[in-house]
């Protein structure tokens, strides 16, 4: 037993372009997006499918809307070659940061998802600007990936968001093993987190930087901070240059047995079977199951899932071993406590729950502060779902 | 299936059986460095009785016929190395009998668990007292050699031994040929193997370096500010063979990296003080089991101190 969860790397290789592109494109409508376009109708690629308040979704590729519901649009594609009418984006960026954001359709693209125009539209006392390439996840590397090969693009996109936003300085926080790798590359501040899982979380940089732990329901602009995932800052840079919204990110393809990861450049809305069946990587669905995100937070999907905006990698998992064992009782071995970062006690918390002492003051203080990293889990020995049933009482 | 879908590091069958080897490896180095190999059959009779017992246990409970968990041979691997090899069996018997049923099997669900091992120890100490001292040259076979320990000779005449003829484990005498003195029990002898033993256990992630390593250090340093010689009492009297095997229970010792660091400094401090001052030559048991006492206030407590923490950061 080691009581922490190391977020190793296997190597980073570039990230590579699809060999042929899918032959229809699924957006799954999530939040409050609502579609903006008729069944039957012709889009050109970067034309809006769906909008919301502070987000867009559009059209990866030129085709005609086959169907639309109120969750799903579905995308026939055929070679449409017309595109739709290119913005100005880097004037738009300089004169209304926002409303760049919600016509790009940016929003967070490390996993969270949450509206970039959101976090932009607070003007005053941002002074810095976090670049969040730690990637805690075990086995992820697309951020590394794309800091080592697609360094320019990152850096622009940097250098025009500090621009629009007036923003006084720079922060690049990397993993400490990373250190080495990216110091030529970049010149700027870099803070290095713990190579252990979850040093990648928001609130662990910013607390770090400011020397304070950032406490639940504190958002690190309270601090004068803007945090955003390599992965956006990166498709800034690339919507300037090209002058297109997002309609394709890179991901990584994890196979936890093998212990590879590989990055692929997928059009957003790409069936998860289409695109298996491209890459070709064939799943023994009896043995292997298939996770949107990494092993730690990953959500299980099936293979008629697609690709979303936040989609970070696709991992694939087999089903043997300890991960399918039943709980046993707990030994109080406290790896639970070592293993949090910051500094909860999960089995206490979920004896609580259980046998249902919860009034508390202490208890409910512990209880809203957790994160749900879910590394209690994975570290228990006697297998107890301790995440799972602080999520249950925190969602009740 | 829900997240996360990964797991490091092993099952707590694993652990146990991680201790329990290293006990029966510190046992069975023992025998052969002393030349007492009956001491190693009782050994492994005794815990194959505990298995026994257990199964017994769980059939009489349950109606069922359960395999043992390892955790019945851990307590009596310890008991059995913490007492002199000539106890009488039904002794040793008894004490296993009643500490494993009344601290272990039957309130597997309580919050205040005390260590078996110490339990049945303490159990010995006050009904066979006579036996638990008589501490014995181990491969004699003649009853008539009954010798002191190091300790004993501190406590009472202040003479010490070199200490590098307590980490090799041949104390020769010093008085008298007639009488040699050797050290007290099994777990007593050679501090050098429970080290590495304890450093290999810690290494693949058994044990929590932190009660131990601040219960000798906290030893150490009482020991010194009240007048005793602290390296002396460090490799006498089982101090680290209790620091790498009971310190580290997982059961009765706090749950919290702080509430760990809390016991290990009562425990230390306790020993030392039992030590100078009362007329009990070690004092581990009594030590360890007033931290087993303390163990569920010390983790409320922590809670309540992690959560009135995190509130302090809050804005107002």
């Amino acid at each position: 037993m080691h009581r922490f969860i190391k977020s190793k790397t296997g190597d980073v290789g570039q990230p590579q372009q699809l060999s042929k592109q899918p032959n229809t494109l699924k957006y799954r409508l999530y939040k409050d997006l609502q579609p903006c376009v008729k069944e039957g109708e012709t889009v050109a690629k970067g034309v809006p499918v769906a909008k919301g308040k502070w987000q867009m979704l559009h059209a990866g590729r030129g085709g005609i809307v086959s169907s639309v519901t109120d969750d799903v649009i579905v995308i026939d594609c055929r070679n449409i070659t017309d595109n739709a009418s290119l913005v100005d984006n880097a004037k738009l960026l300089k004169s209304n940061p926002c409303d760049f954001a919600i016509q790009n359709g940016f929003i967070g693209m490390g996993g969270a998802g949450f509206p970039s125009a959101i976090k932009w539209n607070i003007s005053e006392g941002l002074d810095t600007l976090v670049i969040n390439a730690v990637e805690c996840e075990p086995y992820a590397s697309v951020d590394q990936s794309l800091l080592l090969n697609c360094t320019q693009t990152v850096f622009d996109g940097a250098k025009a968001l500090q621009e629009a936003l007036n923003i006084k300085k720079v922060i690049l926080a990397v993993k400490k093993s990373f250190f080495k790798q990216i110091r030529p590359l970049w010149d700027g501040d870099i803070i290095t987190m713990s190579d252990r899982y979850p040093g990648g979380a928001e609130r662990l940089i910013v607390g770090k930087l400011t020397k304070k732990p950032l406490p639940a329901g504190e958002f690190p602009s309270t601090r004068g901070f803007l945090v955003h995932n390599t992965t956006t800052i990166y498709s800034i840079g690339k919507c300037l240059k090209e002058g297109t919204p997002i309609t394709d990110r890179p991901i990584s393809v994890i196979d936890t047995e093998k212990k590879t990861s590989k990055e692929w450049f997928v059009p957003i809305g790409t069936v998860l079977r289409d695109f298996l069946d491209i890459i070709s990587v064939t799943i023994d669905l009896d043995k292997q199951r298939i996770i949107a995100g990494g092993v730690m937070m990953g959500k299980e999907i099936s293979l008629d899932s697609t690709i979303d905006k936040n989609t970070t990698a696709i991992t694939i998992v087999s089903t043997t071993k300890r991960i399918l064992r039943d709980e046993k009782p707990c030994t109080g071995c406290g790896s639970c406590n070592d293993v949090c970062p910051i500094g909860l006690h999960p089995i206490e918390l979920a004896n609580r729950i259980r046998t249902g002492k919860m009034q508390s003051k202490a208890f409910h203080t512990q209880l809203n502060e957790c994160f749900f990293c879910g590394a209690c889990s994975a570290v228990c020995p006697s297998d107890i779902p301790l995440a799972d049933i602080i999520r249950e009482e925190r969602q009740s | 299936m829900k997240a996360p879908f990964y797991r490091t590091g092993s099952s707590t069958e694993k652990m146990m059986f991680y201790v329990l080897m290293a006990i029966s490896i510190q046992a069975t180095i023992y025998s052969i460095y002393y030349h007492d190999m009956p001491y190693l059959l009782t050994y492994f009779l005794y815990i194959a009785f505990a298995f026994i017992l257990q199964t017994v246990y769980s059939f009489l409970s349950d109606g069922k016929v359960k395999i043992p968990t390892l955790s019945a041979g851990i307590t009596t691997g310890l008991l059995v190395l913490s007492i002199p090899s000539k106890m009488p069996p039904v002794a040793v018997l008894t004490a296993l009998t009643l500490a494993l049923l009344f601290c272990k099997f039957m309130i597997d669900k309580q919050a205040l668990r005390l260590n078996p091992m110490l339990v049945a120890r303490l159990f010995l100490m006050f009904a066979f007292p006579d036996a638990i001292q008589n501490w014995t040259k181990p491969g004699v076979v003649m009853d008539s050699i009954t010798t002191a320990t190091p300790l004993t000779v501190f406590k009472y005449e202040e003479i010490t031994f070199p200490l590098l003829e307590i980490i090799k484990g041949t104390i020769a005498s010093s008085a008298d040929s007639m009488y040699t003195y050797i050290h007290g029990s099994p777990a007593d002898a050679l501090p050098l193997i429970s080290i590495l033993i304890g450093l290999f256990l810690w290494k693949s992630g058994v044990l929590d370096w932190r009660c131990p390593l601040v219960f000798v250090g906290t030893f150490f340093i009482t020991s010194f500010l009240l007048g005793n010689p602290p390296l002396y009492s460090t490799i006498t009297g089982s101090i680290i063979f209790s620091a790498v095997y009971i310190a580290t229970d997982l059961r009765t010792t706090p749950k919290s990296k702080i509430g760990r660091i809390i016991a290990g400094v009562i425990a230390g401090v306790i020993n030392a003080f039992i030590r100078k001052y009362t007329w009990w030559p070690e004092g581990i048991v009594f030590a360890f089991l007033a931290v087993n006492i303390l163990t569920p206030t010390i983790d409320r407590i922590t809670f309540y101190c992690q959560a009135k923490r995190l509130q302090h950061y809050k804005a107002p």
